[in-house]
This record gives C-alpha cells, structure tokens and sequence, in this order.
C-alpha cells in the first residue's frame, strides 16, 4: 500500500474510527456513571476521542522506520482517546470498565507503568496505561457501520503523569535544538518526584477512607434505606451530616443497616413523621435523619453527652417520637 | 409511656395561689383566652411535656381511684369530649379550683396551671394534659448591639425552664378500646410526673397533686412489674463483660435502690447511678426488647422480698455464702484471684468476712 492509497483508505474510513472512539467512551463513561462515580469530578479532563492528523500519519506509516509490513492495520492509535484520574487506583477503576465490557470488544494491555517499573526498575520516564480495544463485532452506531476488528487506544494516567507527558511531549520531544543531558536528567528526576507525589497521594486517600463509616459506604446505605422506605429521593448529605457521624462513629458497625432497617420497619410512623418534616425543614430530606430517630430511641445517653450541634433539633426530633431526654445520670 | 405523634391544639392557663396566712385558700384567677404559641413555643412546650412523660421519662403511670363526677379524672373525661368553647373554658377552671383545693398545707407554693388537650398516636386518640408550673423569677441574657456588652433582665415572674424543672405533669391518655365498664380505667391511661420530688420523699409524686388532686393511687400490676425488673436486670448483670468484683458490687446497688424508701423505680435513673455511660443505653434496649418498662412505675417489692432480704453467693462445689442483704453489702469484700502464687492462672475468689465465727456446724 502506497501512501495514496493509504491516504484514500483513511480519508474513507475516518468517519468510522470517528465513530468507534465517540463508541467506545460514551460506553466507558456510562459504566463509570452508573458505578456512581461522578464523571465531572472523577475525570479530571473531559475525554475526547481524536483521530490521528493526516500528516502525522503519513509519517508514522511511512518515515520513523517502524517497520511495519502493513502500516494501515498495525497503527492501532488512528483513533485515541484518554482518561486523566487523580489517583493511581482510580486508574484500575477505568481498566476495569475496559475490561468489563468484553462482550463489545477485545482488549489488549499495551503498556502499563507497573510491569514497567517492574523491567526497568532503575529507570525514571513517561508512565501511563494503554489499551487497544477492537470492535467484536460489525456494529451501527449513531446511523454510521463499524467493522468488526477497528481499534481503539485507550490512555489511562494520573493527573501528574499526565502533566510530566504534556511536558515532555511538547517541550523535550518536539524540542527545535538537541536536548541537552541536564535537561534529561532534570525530566527524569521530575518523574521520580511525580511517582513519589502519586505514592503520597494514594496515602492520604487511603487514610482518610478507612474509617467504619467510609469503609462500610454507610452514608450510601443509608441514602438507599431512606430511598426505599420514604419512597422519595433523600438529599444528599450536608456537613451537618457529616458532622453527625463522625461524632457517633462508635455505634456503626456491619449491623448498623440491619438495625435501622428494622427499627423504621417496626416503627412505621417514622416513615409519616418524615413525610411531614419535609414539608418544613429541608433537614428531613437527609437520610441522616433516620439514623437520628434510631440514636434518640436505642442510644439516648450516647447522644446526649456527645451531640454536637444545636440541642434543639434533637428536641424536636424526640418530642415527635416521645422520647423524653431527661439524663439522670 | 410511648407518646408518638403528640398534637397539642387546645392551651389554657389559669393561676393558682399560695394559702394566706391562716390557711384559708384564695381563688384561682380564671383567665377567658385559648393560647397560640409560634412554632418554636409550641416546640419547646411539647419537648416539656415528652420529656415529663415520654419514653424513658420519670412518669408514673397510676390508677384512678375518684372516678365521681366532681373529680378530676371526672373532669379530665369530660373535658376530653369538649371542643374549644366557654364550657372547656369552665371545665379548665374547676380543674385548677380543685387543685388549689387540693393544696391544704400553707407552704405549697401557687403557680400556673397549663390544661392543654389535643391527639397522640399513629391512628389519633385523644389526651388531656394538666400542669402545675411554679413561678420564680429569672434573669434573661441581653446584648448591647452597638456595644455587644452583655447585661442581664431580671424577670420577676418567669416558668417552665428546663433547668429549674419546677413543674408537675399528669397526662391521661386514650386507650383506644371500648369503654364498657364505665371504669375510668379501661378508658384511660394515667400517668403522673413530679420533677420536684426528691428520692428520698419516696413518692411518685407530692401526696396533695397524684392523690388529693388527681384521685390517683398505685396499680395494683406493681408487684408484678418490680419482680420482671428485677428478674431482667439481673440477667443483664449477669451477662455484663466485667470482673466479678464489679458484677458483685452493681448486684448490691440493685438491691439497695430497690429497697431504698421510695414508691417509684426508674430504670433511666436506676442505670444513671449504677451505670458506666456506655452501657446505660443497652440496658434500656434489654427492658424495651423484653417489653419491659423504660419509663419509671409504681415499686412494690412483694414478690421479692426474700431475694432483697438475703444476698447469696454460690461457687461450683456447692460452697454458699449467704446473709441478710444489708450485712452482706457492709461486711463481705470479695476479689477475684487470677493467679497462684506459682504464677499458674486459676479462677480464685477471696472473700473478707469482717467479723468473727460465732459458731461451726
């Protein structure tokens, strides 16, 4: 294949790869939405897929001496598309999707940064995570047809790796003068710095998700218990929420659902005393709300000695489900 | 008692005075007018009243003993019939006449008497509640809004705090079945709560207000219900996690405050005193679970005489200590011993017996 006839294959099958990109993100990020991450926060980027430049194809297909025999069907980053995360997990979270999805397409794990760590542990340089995904099937998508086989590179890399590829791809790689070895030295210290931030970064997440209430999704369950049994949509949590929690993380243990479950079930008028509330104070909308009934009725003293905000709110709460808060002790 | 879903839509007060000199009484003023509290008023009024005699609240609940037609429940009943008008007005108005005759003795102090009425319950049934609330004065906090200097207002005539709890409660609160007897009590649930009563008066509440006033006396279930207390605060002691000598000691507070001078028992109260913190709200959880009482009711120690009067330590090989609970609690120490004096761990229990043997079998 010439470069004419190349170039007259892609300009005919462009749209297609077009398709397939805008195919295969629109697929990840519907699974990562309904994972319940919220895409706007969780993708520090907004991914769009791009198809490669002519030019830049030419002369990948033709003059680096990649030595391809079939240039057209070995370049597989015609169409490319990259997801930037925070934190190095977030990264297995989208490679995950990727290979969830195997019933749309085959997968390949180009390069990750770990097996490379792992090869050339001495060396400090670009690191990222990529995949090729391949349709398995011919498909129509948004009224245009795609073939079975047509690839996709998926980028997946952190926030700071990304910053270090940005940096080096268009200041050192495309560079006008040779580079000068300090200045290579300087990139790669840069790298050992930014997997080192990255390794930080993942500690303080990590620390700062271990406690009962984060690792048990507590807040979560508790959205769906008041969903189910209110019958309408909770609001979601607000730091006075928050607040409350973590001054009564003591009490939360894996039985804690089990036991609001059963507490609004044997005590039904919860249920209308919320109703009612909502129509007043926009607090009733918080699923936080249940847990406070639960506190006024089964761990009285707990809460008493150790509420911290207004007493009034849990007057009121009690009043209405005749719990007197007298303390004797 | 359980008291959901409290809805208060009738408020009336009336004032009460103290005897004058020579013990004659002075009629109560009568006032014409319902009263409207905002919202945070109305809150607040409630709280008093949940907190008086809500779950796990010092109420006590009692039996009508004067069911004739010119006493109070008599009243209470009637009142309960009776929509907002001139003759709730009036019904309100004997209700604080009879309580300013209940008041013989020259020292009890006059107050207002809040008669409030409304429904309770998941499915409304009705209530009456009557309150006496004394009259003391106060100061109220005050901000300079140019300066932020804070002063005080002294009130002369101020009630219902929370702190000062000056107030008496009584409520009575539908049963929800057929009244078929005529029996006040098959219609009626009546409880009674008296902050001011010290331990140590041993009433439920002050004799002139749940007798004289009210024409309450004690249900005759107490003894029942004191030895179920009994029986279930014992199997939670028990089955406490802590070390025998501390399970030896809250077994004596049990018996002490169970033979202690008074006519009412308090499981709150009770768990309070004897109590770590963390394990006062489980032990509340074990009556509730068991369907026992949280709030406070009538004692009678009846059925559980002998266990008050004899404390009895049993060990595995039929060894027994046993003497009169009082005795017991003055003269016996005991200490677990964990150790030999080889290091060897054993599962000993040292008892001091500070007197002499008087005689040996």
């Amino acid at each position: 294949m010439n470069e004419k006839e190349f170039l007259s294959k892609w300009n005919e099958e462009r749209p297609m790869y077009e398709t397939w990109g805008d195919f295969v993100v629109s697929e990840i990020n519907s699974t990562l939405k309904e994972k319940g991450y919220d895409l706007f926060s969780f993708l520090k980027q907004p991914v769009n897929p791009r198809v490669k430049d002519e030019n830049s194809l030419i002369d990948k297909a033709f003059y680096r001496d990649k030595g391809y025999i079939d240039p057209y069907d070995e370049i597989e980053d015609k169409v490319a598309c990259r997801f930037v995360v925070l934190l190095v997990e977030h990264i297995e979270e989208v490679t995950n999707v990727i290979k969830q999805k195997s019933c749309l397409w085959d997968f390949i794990e180009c390069r990750h940064f770990s097996s490379e760590r792992d090869k050339e542990p001495l060396l400090f340089t670009y690191q990222s995570v990529h995949y090729v995904v391949k349709a398995k099937n011919n498909i129509n998508y948004n009224g245009t047809d795609i073939s079975a086989g047509t690839p996709c590179e998926i980028q997946i890399r952190t926030l700071l790796q990304h910053a270090y590829a940005e940096l080096t791809h268009d200041a050192v790689y495309k560079a006008k003068t040779l580079v000068q070895a300090s200045v290579h030295r300087t990139v790669a210290k840069s790298m050992a710095l930014i997997e080192t931030t990255d390794d930080f970064f993942s500690t303080v997440n990590n620390s700062l998700n271990c406690g009962t209430v984060e690792s048990l999704s507590f807040q979560e369950h508790l959205d769906d218990l008041y969903n189910s049994k209110i019958g309408l949509n909770c609001t979601q949590a607000q730091k006075s929420s928050i607040v409350i929690l973590d001054a009564f993380k003591t009490l939360i243990n894996e039985n804690t659902i089990g036991e609001l479950t059963s507490f609004v079930e044997k005590n039904e008028h919860i249920v209308e005393l919320i109703l009612q509330g909502r129509n007043e104070y926009p607090f009733y909308s918080q699923s936080i709300v249940i847990f406070l009934y639960w506190l006024i009725k089964r761990n009285k003293i707990t809460l008493i000695n150790n509420w911290p905000l207004d007493s009034r709110l849990i007057q009121m709460l009690a009043a209405e489900i005749g719990v007197s808060l007298e303390d004797f002790g | 008692m359980n008291i959901i879903n409290l809805q208060i839509n009738k408020i009336i007060i009336h004032q009460i005075y103290q005897r004058d000199p020579d013990g004659n009484k002075i009629s109560p003023k009568q006032s014409f007018d319902f009263i409207n509290f905002d919202a945070d008023a109305m809150l607040t009024f409630k709280s008093r009243v949940i907190d008086a005699l809500g779950a796990e609240s010092k109420a006590v609940e009692m039996t009508i003993i004067n069911q004739e037609q010119t006493d109070t429940p008599y009243i209470v009943n009637q009142l309960s019939e009776t929509e907002i008008s001139d003759e709730y007005v009036q019904l309100s108005y004997n209700l604080a006449n009879k309580l300013a005759d209940a008041q013989t003795k020259r020292n009890i102090p006059g107050g207002i008497v809040v008669v409030f009425s409304g429904t309770y319950g998941a499915t409304p049934k009705k209530f009456v509640g009557i309150m006496k609330a004394e009259i003391y004065s106060a100061y109220q906090k005050l901000t300079n809004e140019n300066s932020n200097e804070i002063t005080l207002e002294y009130i002369e005539e101020a009630l219902l705090t929370p702190a000062t709890k000056l107030y008496k409660t009584a409520g009575f609160f539908e049963k929800g079945e057929l009244d078929t007897d005529g029996d006040l009590n098959s219609k009626w649930d009546a409880l009674v709560c008296d902050t001011q009563i010290s331990q140590t008066d041993g009433k439920a509440a002050a004799r002139y207000f749940y007798a004289n006033f009210l024409g309450f006396g004690y249900p005759e279930s107490s003894a029942k219900t004191t030895k179920e207390f009994y029986d279930a605060t014992c199997e939670f002691i028990q089955e406490l996690d802590v070390t025998e000598e501390e399970r030896y000691d809250i077994r004596n507070s049990l018996n002490s405050y169970l033979r202690e001078n008074s006519d009412s028992i308090s499981p709150v109260e009770f768990a309070g005193r004897h109590f770590e913190e963390s394990i006062r709200d489980s032990f509340t959880n074990f009556l509730e679970d068991k369907d026992l009482p949280t709030s406070a009711f009538a004692k009678d120690i009846k059925h559980i005489e002998s266990n008050l009067k004899t404390r009895k330590l049993s060990f595995s090989k039929h060894v027994k200590v046993s003497a009169p609970s009082q005795v017991f609690q003055e003269l016996v120490e005991i200490e677990t011993i964990s150790e030999d004096s080889n290091g060897n761990p054993v599962n000993w229990t040292n008892i001091l017996v500070k007197d002499n043997i008087v005689s040996q079998e």
